[in-house]
């Protein structure tokens, strides 16, 4: 099953460079943090690259801000790395470096945001069309951003617990609001089928399903184990490595640790969130094979 | 009066012959993978009934497909109501397909391009899309349900046709399976008319 790597690598990637670029626009820390900021939002943007089938035409994905989230976020996503090598250049302290600071600040909270927008808008993906998807990239880009500015100025410690803890109880809320979707969905009528009658499927026309079904969903096994493994990686080890910093002061391998557990935590996540994602379009196929609960 | 073009497709007459969607891929030439006409085949429970269902892009009023395109590539015609993929500008980003409710866009492996149901407008050489041409048993009905003076018009509203999703707004219409005439084979197996029983009482002797 094709499940969007590029995808997965590019939100992690970018959520964090992105978070780390807001911190340091809002508390004016220059340097090496805006360049460490850059390289994730561009890797990330690289392999967004690879997802696409024909990138030759990237730059008209600037044009259609005006109704595409896809497009605003190209568009917030550029802005924010022009203001980015405009903020590493001027000295700190200057008013100069202030303004493109929390320009950079809000441009980079927008990329995200718009990013997140791209799958809350979807009606068709019932899981994914809620705030709390906005919400919680938004969170955990902040919290990734908050890890990576502990470890590379070896302060901000409180700040990043005070980021970790909102981010899962989001996710945590996440999670509830698809075992809430899961139990109460008749999918025969969420693909209008229940017009035509309480249908099982006979005879489909193709043995896998359309590109709109490709890369989401397929049935994970162990969802629970691995939302327990995302949760330990991504909120549980962080916190408490980050709980350890605050009282026996900042360590360079207890703030490594928690990057990389972070950084894993996402990823895996990120995976379950297109593998617990279904289109509505898959009752086509799916229609009368499981249990449909009706309503 | 604004033009808007249209499949109806009669669910009672289908046949699941797949016909249109082969007619689909002999006029439009896309990669091998790609099917925007497809027919699922289901049973309708406890009905003893097959009934089969042509799924393709339904052209809807204010498609989703056309608001998430980062491009442009996706555009609906005023003109007509056709919704349509500019092949030159999409960057096979697939978005279109996860914000399609019906799941008729497909992507094209070998131009890196999505692919649909254009109601055959751009080929100039046909009057009617290839797939409503080609259907051998006539279930296929290519109009203007836009106007409802239409022959398709009236059709939907003498077989009280319906849409899949009308929250979305599609211009595919459906006309519903009728029912079985009295003296069939209902579900439970048994003859519903007095002459059928008669009948088959005479010939088992």
């Amino acid at each position: 099953m094709h499940r969007a790597f590029p995808l997965i690598v590019f939100t992690t990637a970018s959520g964090a460079g992105f978070g780390l670029l807001a911190l340091a626009g809002v508390l004016a820390v220059g340097g090496a943090i805006p360049a460490v900021g850059l390289v994730l939002v561009a890797g990330g943007l690289l392999a967004a690259r690879r997802h696409l089938g024909r990138p030759v035409g990237l730059l008209r994905a600037l044009t259609r801000a005006r109704t595409s989230w896809l497009s605003r976020e190209a568009v917030a996503a550029v802005a924010c790395a022009a203001v980015a090598l405009g903020f590493a250049a001027v000295p700190q302290g200057a008013v100069a470096g202030r303004v493109l600071g929390l320009t950079m600040a809000v441009l980079a909270t927008g990329a995200v945001a718009c990013t997140a927008m791209i799958y809350a808008s979807l009606r068709p993906v019932p899981q994914w069309h809620t705030g709390l998807v906005p919400a919680g990239f938004l969170l955990i880009a902040g919290m990734t951003g908050a890890l990576l500015l502990v470890l590379l100025t070896g302060g901000f410690v409180p700040l990043a617990v005070a980021a970790i803890l909102p981010a899962g109880a989001v996710k945590l809320a996440y999670w509830r609001r698809l075992d809430e979707l899961s139990a109460s969905g008749d999918t025969i009528a969420a693909a209008g089928l229940d017009r035509i009658g309480r249908v099982r499927l006979l005879d489909p026309p193709l043995a896998v399903m359309g590109s709109a079904l490709s890369e989401m969903g397929g049935g994970v096994s162990r969802v629970r184990m691995l939302r327990r493994v995302a949760g330990a990686l991504l909120f549980a080890l962080p916190l408490g490595l980050s709980l350890l910093e605050l009282l026996a002061g900042f360590s360079a391998v207890l703030a490594v640790a928690a990057v990389l557990a972070a950084g894993a935590g996402v990823l895996l996540e990120r995976w379950l969130f297109f593998a617990e994602a279904g289109h509505i379009a898959g009752a086509w196929f799916d229609a009368g094979r499981r249990a449909d609960k009706h309503a | 009066m604004t033009v808007r073009l249209a499949l109806v497709i009669d669910l009672d007459i289908c046949v699941g012959c797949h016909a249109c969607s082969v007619a689909c891929k002999g006029a439009a030439a896309f990669d091998d993978s790609v099917w925007p006409n497809q027919v699922f085949g289901y049973e309708i429970e406890g009905g003893a009934r097959t009934v089969y269902v042509p799924r393709m892009c339904q052209h809807c009023e204010s498609p989703g497909c056309v608001t998430v395109c980062p491009t442009g590539a996706s555009f609906r015609r005023t003109a007509d109501g056709v919704v349509l993929i500019d092949a030159e500008r999409c960057i096979g980003c697939r978005l279109c397909a996860w914000s399609c409710p019906y799941g008729a866009r497909e992507y094209d492996a070998a131009a890196g391009v999505m692919r649909k149901c254009t109601l055959c407008i751009d080929r100039r050489d046909v009057a009617v899309p290839a797939c409503v041409a080609t259907c051998p048993s006539g279930a296929r009905h290519f109009g203007d349900i836009g106007d409802p003076a239409s022959a398709v018009s009236e059709l939907v509203h003498r077989r009280g046709g319906f849409a899949l999703l009308p929250e979305y707004g599609p211009a595919v219409r459906y006309l519903p399976p009728r029912p079985r005439a009295a003296g069939l084979p209902t579900a439970d197996g048994k003859s519903s008319g007095g002459l059928d029983r008669w009948i088959g009482r005479v010939v088992s002797r």
